[in-house]
């Protein structure tokens, strides 16, 4: 597969907040690229770069191997916001009808592509029976032309997706799709993703639903704070990590061992997250800098504390460990 | 081109569904009917059988109040439109499409242009027809030798006057374009264009010109040229000040910023 889209340390601040920092990550074609993060984590302020809806960032974005400022306005590129909103007095036929006068080269290609014989033109007939077409596909037959306004949310986000099925995009960027949505939408959403993705669609899906982005994506990016803390496949997500460790007794433990162990640790530069005094034993997590120290602490443990039963390695999947600090 | 026609028509489709603009037009006409009626009720100008030459005037003052009105109302329209459409984040929409940003910009001026000349024409039918139906009949108009005006100048007149009036209202709504897209806040839109149509009407010989031409004087003068001079510099400036707002725009309009 090659690659359709590749970032290249972006960075964005909003004052002196810093909302991304060094991103970097690539598309392949073809793929689905699950874009994780927790709320205010900046994967909308990327995917707002990335639209040209923010004009000012540092770093490089390179569409099909060339350098562009943004990806917006590119013919074969969809984008569907969480927070779109439609005309609301309009209805859900002059709402796609919008989006297609803003798409008319991409769809007087598509149509062309799709016409034989050449001997049907782009014209207002052909216009209405397309939007027509999508809308009912989309489960949305009934409410063609009543006002979005009278629309659920559900409905509304529905809507923002037949804007993909309308002009067939061959890249389409979705910010959390299934925010606030009921299982049949989330179901939904899902099936119609999968759909484009079996058409050819590369897709880049952001999310803060884990589970979601499991089922879906090929390829896993997570960001908090504005920084990548994965990028892989998600296979590699749900590798576990040993992050501390159990010890069993057979009595109490007492005061100054636990003294003496504490001390240990702060001599020799060991960091924890927690110790915590169970009964006949206690519970180390270790840092992220210090998780390679643990044979070292298991060692003091097993020469200076009388009684030990045997040690139990905690563990948890990656995808845990990101969520748990975040 | 072809986006710019394509938000022309996003922003008729918009219209048509519009209950406020409908309601803002409707006034308008009715305003502008009454406000003929009452200015010659109350005698504003002197009825044409007197023996001055061009005193039917009231015609084109219920016009120019009326079209200050227009201005007003649709120019605080165009910006609030504007500023809508971004804090409801409808800009994602319109701008993340193969459409770009300067054809959104033309097509929005270039659509309210029309719709506010469209109104320019039905408010200058109204005031006019009531105006000459209700004072010139069986008595025109008469110049100094006493001969009768001729229709054809007055009808010339108003034709060449809304036509030049063109440039003026794309001024106006280039402003408010420009104040509902860059100005953060609705009150300091509003603030602006209310400001910038008073100074206008003061600057009424520069910016408004050919309001003159349409609301004739009242003292006994000269018949009045279609065209001067002092028209073409006027005209001028303003194609000059409208071509400087688009450059404006043109620079400006992608960095803005919408998070």
């Amino acid at each position: 597969m090659s690659e359709i889209l590749r970032l290249e340390n972006i960075s964005k601040n909003y004052g002196n907040f810093k909302a991304v920092k060094n991103l970097s990550f690539n598309i392949k074609e073809g793929e689905i690229v699950g874009f994780l993060g927790l709320n205010g984590s900046g994967k909308t302020t990327t995917i707002k770069i990335l639209a040209g809806l923010l004009y000012e960032y540092d770093g490089n974005i390179f569409y099909k191997g060339k350098k562009e400022k943004n990806i917006g306005n590119k013919i074969e590129t969809t984008f569907i916001f969480d927070s779109q909103n439609f005309y609301e007095n309009l209805s859900a036929f002059e709402n796609l009808l919008i989006v297609y006068y803003l798409n008319l080269n991409k769809k007087k290609n598509n149509l062309d592509s799709r016409v034989e014989n050449n001997s049907q033109t782009v014209n207002k007939k052909n216009i209405k029976k397309e939007i027509i077409k999508v809308l009912i596909e989309i489960g949305l037959e009934d409410w063609i032309n009543k006002p979005v306004k009278f629309f659920s949310r559900g409905m509304k986000q529905r809507l923002a997706l037949s804007s993909a099925l309308l002009l067939n995009p061959s890249f389409l960027i979705l910010d959390e799709p299934t925010n606030g949505l009921d299982i049949d939408g989330i179901y939904f959403c899902e099936k119609y993703f999968e759909r484009l993705k079996s058409q050819g669609c590369t897709i880049l899906l952001s999310s803060h639903y884990l589970e979601e982005i499991e089922r879906l994506a090929d390829h896993i990016v997570i960001i908090h704070k504005g920084e990548k803390k994965f990028d892989g496949d998600k296979q590699s997500l749900s590798v576990l990590k040993i992050i501390g460790a159990n010890y069993f007794f057979n009595k109490n433990i007492d005061k100054n061992q636990i003294e003496n162990l504490q001390n240990f640790l702060k001599n020799n530069n060991i960091g924890i997250i927690s110790l915590n005094i169970k009964e006949n034993g206690f519970e180390i997590i270790f840092d992220k800098d210090s998780i390679t120290n643990i044979e070292f602490v298991n060692n003091f443990i097993k020469d200076n504390f009388s009684g030990l039963l045997f040690i139990e390695p905690i563990q948890k999947h990656l995808k845990e460990l990101f969520f748990d600090k975040n | 081109m072809n986006y710019t026609l394509s938000f022309m028509k996003i922003e008729f489709i918009k219209s048509k569904k519009n209950i406020s603009l409908y309601i803002f037009t409707f006034t308008l006409l009715f305003i502008s009917t009454i406000l003929t009626f009452i200015l010659h009720l109350q005698r504003v100008g002197l009825s044409g059988n007197q023996n001055i030459p061009l005193n039917y005037s009231y015609g084109g003052y219920a016009f120019g109040i009326c079209f200050y009105l227009s201005l007003i109302i649709y120019c605080i329209f165009i910006d609030s439109d504007t500023r809508e459409e971004i804090k409801s984040n409808k800009i994602n929409i319109l701008f993340t499409q193969s459409a770009n940003r300067i054809s959104y910009y033309f097509g929005k001026i270039l659509f309210f242009t029309i719709f506010l000349f469209f109104i320019s024409i039905l408010l200058t039918l109204i005031c006019w027809t009531l105006s000459s139906k209700l004072i010139f009949a069986q008595r025109p108009p008469r110049l100094s030798d006493n001969t009768a005006f001729p229709p054809s100048f007055i009808f010339l007149n108003l034709v060449v006057q809304l036509l030049l009036l063109i440039p003026s209202i794309l001024f106006f709504v280039n402003l408010s374009f420009i104040s509902g897209y860059f100005f953060y806040s609705s009150a300091a839109g509003i603030l602006f264009n209310i400001f910038v149509i008073i100074f206008s009407i003061q600057l009424k010989s520069l910016i408004l010109y050919p309001l003159n031409k349409m609301s004739f004087p009242n003292q006994p003068i000269f018949l009045p040229k279609i065209f001067d001079n002092k028209s073409l510099i006027s005209l001028l400036i303003l194609i000059v000040l409208n071509i400087i707002f688009f450059f404006i725009v043109k620079f400006f309009i992608s960095k803005r910023e919408f998070r």
